[in-house]
C-alpha cells in the first residue's frame, strides 16, 4: 500500500474508533433526552468526571484500570438516580432541564479544575504494557496502528449500546419507558411505576458515563475543558441518530468522526470541529424536506 | 412638561442615566469606574437578552456570541483599517444584528425552533463562530489581537472615564428600548408570542416579523456593547471573548430578576455582578463560578419565574413544551 493509502486507512480506523467512544457518551444523552425528556449536558461533564476519578484510582490508589469500574459504576449510578429523583420531584420540564444541566456543566468544569488543577494529566506512564503496546491487526489493516484503549472503546460501545438497544425493546423496563414516554398517565394505569423507571434509567445512564470515563482516562490526556469539545459531537450524534435511539447515535458518531478526521487529514485540522455542527445545521435546515425516524423524534422533542 | 406615562417613564430612565454620568466627576479612581463599567455592561447584556429571549420566551444561549461578534468587529476595524472609532462602533451593531436577522429569517420559518432546539442551535453557532474567529487570521487567527495601541487617540482613548460613559449611554439606550417595547404594542405582540404563538398569529400579530426584528435588535445591542469592550480588554482573544460563562451569567441575571418585566434583568445584573465582585475579591475565580452556577441551578429549580415575576403578579401556566 502507498503511504497515502495507509494514512487514509489509519484516519478512517482511528476516526471510527473515536466515534465509538462518542457513541458511548451519547448513549446516556440520547436515552435521557428522547425518553425521559431531560436534555442532559451534564452527562458529558459526568463522563470527564469519571475519567478523572479513574485517573486518581489508578495513579494514586494503584487500582487496576478495569477494577475501577467496581467503584465508579455503582457510585455514578447512585448519583444519576439522586439527580433524576430531584428532577422528578420538582417536575422539571425539558427546557428547564437544559438550563439546569447547562449550569451544572459550567460548574463541573470549575469543580474539576479546583480538584485536579487545569494542567493536563495523563495515565500513560503508569499503565501496564498490555494497555499501551499497539495491537496487531489482521489483513488488510496490518499497517494501521491501533492501541488497546481504542479497542476498549469499541468493546464498551458494543456491549453498552447492544444491551441498551435490546433492553429498550425486550424488557419490561424498556417497554415501560416507551409507554411512559408516549403517555405517562396511561402507562401508570397499566402498572408502570413512573418515578422508579425514570430514576433507574437515569442511574443506568450515569453508570455508562463512568464506563466511558474509564475509556477516556486510558485513551487520552485529561483536561477540564474536554467536555466543551465533546459536547458538539455528542449532541449532534444524538439528534442525527434520532433521540432515544442509542444505535442511531453510535452510527452518527462514527460517521461524524470519520468525516471529521478525513477533513483534518486533507484540509486544516483546526477547522475540523465545525464539521459536526455543519452537519447538524444542514440537517436542521433540510429537515422539512426529509422524512425519517430521526426527524420524527426531533419533531416530538420540539 | 411631558404628558403621557411612557414619555415620563423614558424621561425618568434618561434622568437616572444622567445622574450616573456624574460618577467620573465624583471619583476618578479606576477601580470605581471599572466596577461601574462592569455593572453597566452586564445590565446592557441582560436587558438586551431579555428583549427577545425573555419577553417572547425564546431563551438563547447565543448572546455571548453576539457580544463577541461586536468585540471582534471593533478590534478588527481598529487594527486593520484606519476608519474612525465611530464607524467600528456602528459596524459592531450592524454585524451582530445582521447575523441574528439572517439566523432568525432561517430559524423562525419553522415553529419547531423554540425551547430546547432554539437554545441548542444558538449554542452550536457560538462554537462555530468561535472556531471561525480563531482560524481567520484577519480576525484573530489564534494569536489574539492587541487593541490598546490602535485605540489610542480615538474617541475612547483607553480612558476609564470615557469607557464608563460610553457603556452608560448604551445601558440607558437599552433600558429605554426595553421600557418602550414592554409598555407598547410591540411588547404586547411579544407577550402574545410568549403565551401562545398560534393564537398570537391569528389575532393579527405578524409573529415571524416580530421575532426576526426583535432577535436582531437584541443581538445588535449585545454587539454594540461589545465594541467598547474590545477597547476595555485591550488585548482580545477567543478564550476570553467567547467563554460559556457569558451566556450563563446573562441567563442567570435575567431569570433571577424576572424575564417578564423590563426592569427585572437590571435587578438581576446588579445582584449577580455584586456577588461576583465580592467573590472575586476573595481571590477565588473558580469558586465564584461554582457558586454562581449552583445558584442558577437552584434558582431555576425552585422559582423559575424569578424574583421580578414573583413581585409583579402570579405567573400564568407555562404554555411551551
Amino acid at each position: 500500500m502507498s503511504p497515502m493509502q495507509v494514512a487514509v486507512l489509519q484516519t478512517i480506523v482511528s476516526g471510527a474508533l473515536l466515534g465509538t467512544l462518542f457513541g458511548t457518551i451519547a448513549l446516556g444523552v440520547t436515552v435521557k433526552w428522547g425518553l425521559l425528556g431531560i436534555a442532559d449536558f451534564f452527562h458529558v461533564s459526568l463522563t470527564l468526571f469519571g475519567a478523572y476519578v479513574t485517573y486518581s484510582l489508578v495513579s494514586v490508589a494503584g487500582l487496576h484500570p478495569l477494577a475501577t469500574l467496581l467503584v465508579t459504576v455503582p457510585s455514578f449510578f447512585l448519583l444519576g438516580m439522586a439527580l433524576q429523583w430531584i428532577f422528578v420531584r420538582l417536575e422539571v420540564k425539558l427546557f428547564t432541564s437544559l438550563l439546569v444541566t447547562f449550569g451544572l456543566f459550567v460548574v463541573a468544569e470549575s469543580v474539576i479544575t479546583l480538584l485536579w488543577s487545569a494542567d493536563t494529566l495523563t495515565l500513560r506512564p503508569v499503565l501496564p504494557e498490555w494497555l499501551t503496546a499497539p495491537v496487531a491487526l489482521p489483513w488488510p489493516l496490518q499497517q494501521v496502528r491501533v492501541l488497546p484503549p481504542d479497542l476498549l472503546a469499541l468493546v464498551a460501545a458494543i456491549v453498552l449500546i447492544g444491551t441498551t438497544t435490546w433492553a429498550l425493546r425486550a424488557t419490561r423496563l424498556g417497554r415501560g419507558l416507551h409507554a411512559m414516554h408516549q403517555d405517562p398517565g396511561i402507562a401508570e394505569v397499566f402498572g408502570v411505576r413512573l418515578t422508579r423507571t425514570a430514576v433507574l434509567v437515569a442511574g443506568f445512564a450515569a453508570g455508562t458515563a463512568a464506563v466511558a470515563g474509564m475509556v477516556v482516562a486510558l485513551k487520552m490526556p485529561l483536561s477540564p475543558h474536554l467536555p466543551l469539545h465533546w459536547l458538539g459531537v455528542v449532541v449532534v450524534s444524538s439528534l442525527l441518530g434520532g433521540l432515544g435511539r442509542p444505535l442511531g447515535a453510535l452510527i452518527a458518531a462514527v460517521f461524524l468522526m470519520i468525516v471529521q478526521n478525513l477533513w483534518a487529514l486533507f484540509y486544516s485540522p483546526s477547522w475540523a470541529p465545525v464539521i459536526a455542527f455543519s452537519f447538524l445545521l444542514l440537517y436542521l435546515v433540510l429537515q422539512p424536506l426529509l422524512t425519517g425516524r430521526g426527524l420524527r423524534s426531533l419533531g416530538g422533542a420540539a | 412638561m411631558i404628558r403621557n406615562a411612557r414619555g415620563r417613564g423614558t424621561a425618568g430612565i434618561v434622568a437616572a442615566g444622567l445622574l450616573l454620568a456624574a460618577l467620573p466627576a465624583v471619583s476618578e479612581r479606576t477601580y470605581v469606574l471599572t466596577l461601574g463599567y462592569q455593572l453597566l455592561l452586564w445590565t446592557t447584556l441582560a436587558v438586551s437578552w431579555n428583549l427577545f429571549s425573555g419577553f417572547a420566551n425564546y431563551p438563547s444561549f447565543g448572546h455571548g456570541m453576539f457580544f463577541g461578534i461586536g468585540v471582534y468587529t471593533t478590534s478588527t476595524m481598529l487594527t486593520a483599517t484606519s476608519l474612525p472609532y465611530g464607524v467600528a462602533f456602528l459596524a459592531s451593531f450592524a454585524v451582530a444584528g445582521g447575523v441574528a436577522v439572517l439566523l432568525g429569517l432561517a430559524l423562525f420559518r419553522s415553529t419547531r425552533f423554540r425551547g430546547d432546539l432554539f437554545g441548542l442551535v444558538t449554542l452550536v453557532l457560538a462554537f462555530v463562530v468561535a472556531t471561525v474567529v480563531s482560524n481567520t487570521s484577519l480576525l484573530d487567527g489564534g494569536t489574539g489581537v492587541f487593541v490598546r495601541a490602535a485605540a489610542e487617540g480615538t474617541l475612547l482613548d483607553n480612558s476609564p472615564a470615557r469607557l464608563y460613559l460610553t457603556v452608560l449611554a448604551l445601558a440607558t439606550l437599552t433600558v429605554v428600548i426595553a421600557y418602550l417595547i414592554a409598555t407598547g404594542r410591540w411588547g404586547l405582540g411579544l407577550t402574545a408570542i410568549r403565551d401562545d404563538e398560534e393564537v398570537a398569529e391569528s389575532s393579527g400579530v405578524n409573529t415571524y416579523r416580530v421575532k426576526v426584528l426583535t432577535f436582531g435588535l437584541s443581538a445588535g445591542l449585545a454587539g454594540l456593547v461589545g465594541s467598547p469592550h474590545a477597547v476595555f480588554l485591550g488585548y482580545v482573544e477567543v478564550g476570553s471573548v467567547f467563554p460559556l460563562s457569558i451566556p450563563l451569567f446573562v441567563l442567570m441575571m435575567a431569570i433571577l430578576g424576572g424575564t417578564t418585566t423590563w426592569f427585572g434583568p437590571i435587578i438581576g445584573a446588579v445582584l449577580v455582578t455584586a456577588a461576583q465582585q465580592a467573590l472575586i475579591g476573595q481571590g477565588q475565580a473558580e469558586v465564584s463560578q461554582i457558586i454562581i452556577g449552583m445558584l442558577l441551578v437552584v434558582l431555576i429549580l425552585v422559582c423559575p419565574n424569578g424574583l421580578g415575576g414573583l413581585l409583579r403578579r402570579r405567573p400564568r401556566e407555562e404554555v411551551t413544551s
